[in-house]
């Protein structure tokens, strides 16, 4: 019998992609730009196992043509809210006594639940101001003819609207708000333009971006990255939502929180870079959200300024919803922990008095706020105040709560790395919270 | 800025460059011609290496400005629309490509050197290509590829 | 790269009247070493001149009395001039050991000798074919022996309104025979970690000798004690031993990133002994590269 010819072994067969090198086309990592495409650089250590001791980037920001300089702290932050929020979810799921990270909190003294409520109802003033009147703002811009109609009307509708939305949530409404921030952001990672406050941080609590502005805005705005903020309670309760139980459910956080984390890190990292690609060498101060539009559209056109407001308003109603929610869940669970509360059912939500006083002061009072611009820096003020206290109670708490095995259970303590995150944001709480007071002195 | 006047690939192209604009990145970045390669930038791996009037040289070593007046070659150059020069095809048929990122380089270099001496020895090969560093192949089939294009154009010589 | 300004200049005159207007500016002929320096940041000039095309000084000449090699002259040039093949065999043979093709269609002779590196390729057989320098500058035109130009590593005696113009050869000094070598890390596109170069003029008897050490010393060394030694002798295999023995007690070399100080004066003595055999053994400008 004849022996079978073969088509490939004992053949020559050249490289697939050998033409194209051999011609230079093919196309390797650094022979793609893209438009308005900035450069990166890594800068290493002249000493081999050195310390860095400092790392100061003024000079290398003030050159021209320098558009961002990111350093750890940038990132840092988001990694200490994974630890931090992940070692409060492994407490809500862990603990033996089936309680919630409140009650927890309250195995602290007595006292604790109290700080917590005072921090929280401050908190949501301050957030909640901002964010309407950046709701109010925004669809001013959208909608030039409602500027006509005075603030604190919008504010009002605004904000029933929220508390509609909070109470009867609207899945469509949901889903087209998801989609529109899915592609929100997309578009930012491509490069567009920095939006000032935070951008659809729902689950994880409100990540925000480091301003180049000086003032009391970075104090707010860090105290906020660095995890101690109550928000990142709130995600205890969502763990509930989604019917997660037990200690086996603690690997499902991992990626849950995982996700927006790498999400988070990647949003930050574009919208940094793009802010600095694009306002710093026009000379742009952040100073309202208009100056970002005027970017957007710069960029891609006059629908770049719709898309951008369209999206800040979603973004900012969707944080307002969520952490008007989130807060007075919490705040609800603390009271129950001294009184038991009736139930009451409003628009078929039943909830408690309590929850339903929260979402009203975290959406309608600060309407108050939209009268007076002073009431800004008052407003601040008391933030810091109440941040000062709450801070480090939050973080040490929670260091205190994961380690105790009474308290978390046999076997849940936590590990290295979940003790040192949070050791390191006790230390930044203590240290933001000095910081705090020196200012306020 | 300098305003400079050159031949690139056989088309006359005119430019205004700056004084510390290299020769590797005017080609790659002002000319869109990504074929020309940059990894050491210090004229020691030969990944950039371009014929400047028909020598190879390190384009990571050359400003712009002294492109002026002269006659460059890339590899994008090579090709005759879509016919090969006999040294791709060489590279490609002997394996001599790996990651390819040394290989335009080579290209370059190998073109020259044939041009000076058509029949090297091997060791003549290995001399002329000192200037080039590749991770990949261990250099011996594009040691191969250069011994068989020299003998291929030979041969077409021959013919013509 | 910092951002400089870039001057061509066409002439002689051009490059020294650019120079004194810009006392601070450094000369640009091949870049082989400057660009790599300005890349690196550890030469920021704000000026830069360019006398790569110059032609008064890129030119080759024999005359009667001597060869002048343009400093402008490319190294590739160098390495492939008939004329140097003959008359300089070292010379073209240390051409060929500098660095890669490409960078030789780059750099050139006055480059790597004013860039006066003690381990540059080109000066051992420059020192052994007594060179003298032509500088040129706004007072007009001064000749000086190599061994005067060059002061110490990376130091030349050029004023700051000078460039060097070229180097002459005397054809006296090239009658002999001679040898390259270079000692490196790796075979090829490395900085010598020892070379050297002989010229021998006679066999039995030596009649005039010259051994110039590189790379172990702030400038290239030549080896007095042991060509005194050498001259008047027969060439046999104690003599040579004998001489090479010399040679490395003149040697001064340190430490470095490519070899010890111990390590280069041993291969000084074995470079020496190889040098001079070969050229007893009738080779005349052979570049012998030792490896590892």
């Amino acid at each position: 019998m004849a022996k079978p010819e073969y088509r490939i072994i004992g053949k020559s067969t050249p490289f697939i992609d050998a033409r194209d090198k051999a011609t230079g086309t093919t196309v390797y990592t650094s022979d793609i730009t893209l438009p308005n495409m900035l450069y990166g650089k890594v800068v290493r250590s002249t000493v081999a196992h050195g310390r860095i001791l400092s790392i100061d980037t003024s000079a290398a920001e003030r050159l021209p043509g320098v558009k961002a300089v990111i350093t750890a702290k940038d990132t840092v932050a988001i990694l200490l809210r994974y630890v931090f929020v992940y070692c409060l979810a492994k407490y809500e799921l862990c603990n033996p006594h089936g309680e919630t990270v409140l009650a927890g909190y309250r195995r602290l003294g007595a006292w604790a639940p109290i700080y917590m409520i005072i921090a929280i109802v401050i908190v949501l003033q301050l957030i909640g101001t901002f964010l309407i009147k950046g709701a109010v703002e925004n669809l001013t811009f959208l909608i030039p003819a409602l500027a006509n109609i005075p603030a604190i009307i919008l504010g009002l509708i605004t904000s029933f609207c929220v508390i509609y939305l909070a109470l009867k949530p609207l899945k469509v409404l949901e889903t087209v708000f998801k989609i529109f921030l899915a592609i929100m952001t997309v578009i930012f990672v491509y490069g567009m333009i920095a939006a000032k406050p935070d951008l659809g941080a729902i689950a994880a609590g409100a990540v925000i971006p480091r301003i180049p502005e000086g003032g009391l805005v970075i104090a707010v705005s860090l105290i906020g990255t660095v995890g101690c903020a109550p928000a990142n309670l709130i995600y205890s309760y969502l763990i509930r939502e989604k019917g997660w139980q037990g200690k086996e459910d603690l690997r499902q956080v991992k990626f849950d929180l995982g996700f927006p984390m790498i999400f988070m890190f990647i949003l930050i990292l574009s919208v940094w870079v793009v802010a600095a690609a694009y306002l710093k060498p026009n000379g742009i101060e952040v100073n309202s959200s208009e100056d970002i539009a005027k970017g957007f559209a710069a960029l891609i056109g006059p629908i770049g300024a719709v898309l951008f407001h369209v999206g800040l308003f979603v973004a900012i109603f969707t944080t307002l919803n969520g952490l008007c929610m989130g807060y007075a869940r919490m705040v609800s669970d603390i009271v129950k922990q001294f009184k038991p509360l009736k139930p009451i059912t409003v628009m078929g939500q039943t909830r408690d008095w309590v929850f339903f006083a929260v979402v009203a002061w975290g959406c309608v009072v600060p309407l108050v706020w939209l009268f007076t611009s002073a009431g800004f820096v008052q407003l601040t003020v008391m933030f810091l105040t109440a941040n000062v206290f709450v801070m480090p109670l939050i973080s040490i708490g929670a260091l205190i709560m994961v380690n105790k095995k009474a308290w978390i259970g046999e076997g849940n303590t936590a590990n290295w790395w979940q003790n040192a995150g949070l050791g390191i944001s006790v230390l930044l709480g203590i240290f933001f919270s000095v910081q705090g007071l020196i200012n306020l002195l | 800025m300098h305003h400079i006047k050159f031949v690139v690939n056989g088309m006359e192209r005119e430019l205004l460059v700056n004084a510390q604009e290299l020769l590797s990145d005017m080609l790659r970045d002002r000319l869109g011609l990504k074929g020309t390669k940059v990894a050491c930038g210090a004229g020691e791996c030969g990944a950039c290496t371009v014929l400047l009037d028909e020598k190879p040289v390190n384009a990571c070593l050359v400003l712009a400005v002294q492109a002026d007046g002269k006659s460059i070659l890339t590899i994008e150059g090579m090709a005759d629309g879509p016919e090969l020069h006999p040294i791709q095809k060489a590279f490609i048929e002997q394996g001599a490509i790996q990651c390819g990122f040394c290989t335009p380089g080579l290209i370059m270099t190998t073109k020259a050197m044939l041009e000076e001496n058509p029949e090297p020895t091997e060791e003549e090969v290995r001399d002329g290509l000192i200037g080039h560093i590749c991770r990949c192949t261990g250099y011996q089939k594009i040691v191969s590829a250069v011994v068989s294009a020299g003998q291929e154009i030979q041969a077409q010589r021959r013919e013509n | 790269m910092k951002t400089f300004a870039y001057y061509k200049a066409r002439s002689l005159e051009q490059a020294v009247s650019l120079k004194g207007e810009h006392p601070e500016a450094v000369f640009l002929a091949g870049g082989t070493d400057l660009l790599v320096k300005m890349k690196g940041g550890q030469i920021t000039p704000q000026s830069v001149i360019d006398i790569g095309e110059i032609d008064q000084i890129r030119a080759i000449e024999g005359s009667a009395t001597e060869i002048f090699i343009g400093a402008a002259v490319k190294v590739s040039c160098l390495e492939k001039h008939a004329l140097l093949k003959e008359k300089l065999p070292s010379l073209t043979g240390a051409a060929f050991s500098l660095g890669s093709p490409q960078v030789r269609n780059l750099a050139t002779i006055g480059g790597n000798i004013c860039n006066a590196s003690p381990s540059a390729d080109l000066l051992p057989p420059l020192y052994a074919y007594d060179a003298a320098m032509i500088v040129c500058g706004a007072r007009g035109d001064r000749r000086l022996p190599i061994a005067d130009f060059l002061t110490g590593p990376g130091r030349t005696a050029l004023k700051s309104d000078e460039l060097l113009k070229g180097v002459a050869i005397p054809n006296r000094a090239f009658a002999g025979k001679s040898v390259y070598l270079k000692h490196a890390l790796k075979q090829s596109m490395d900085i010598a970690a020892v070379n050297l170069c002989v010229y021998l003029e006679g066999i039995a008897p030596v009649t005039a000798c010259r051994i110039v050490l590189g790379a172990v010393g702030p400038t290239p060394l030549r080896a007095a004690e042991a060509e005194a030694f050498l001259t008047g002798k027969e060439l046999d295999a104690a003599t040579v031993l004998a001489a090479a023995r010399t040679a490395r007690r003149a040697c001064r070399p340190i430490d470095d990133i490519r070899t010890t100080a111990a390590y280069r004066e041993e291969m000084v003595e074995v470079l020496c002994k190889r040098g001079i055999t070969a050229i007893m053994q009738k080779e005349n400008g052979v570049c012998c590269h030792a490896s590892y």
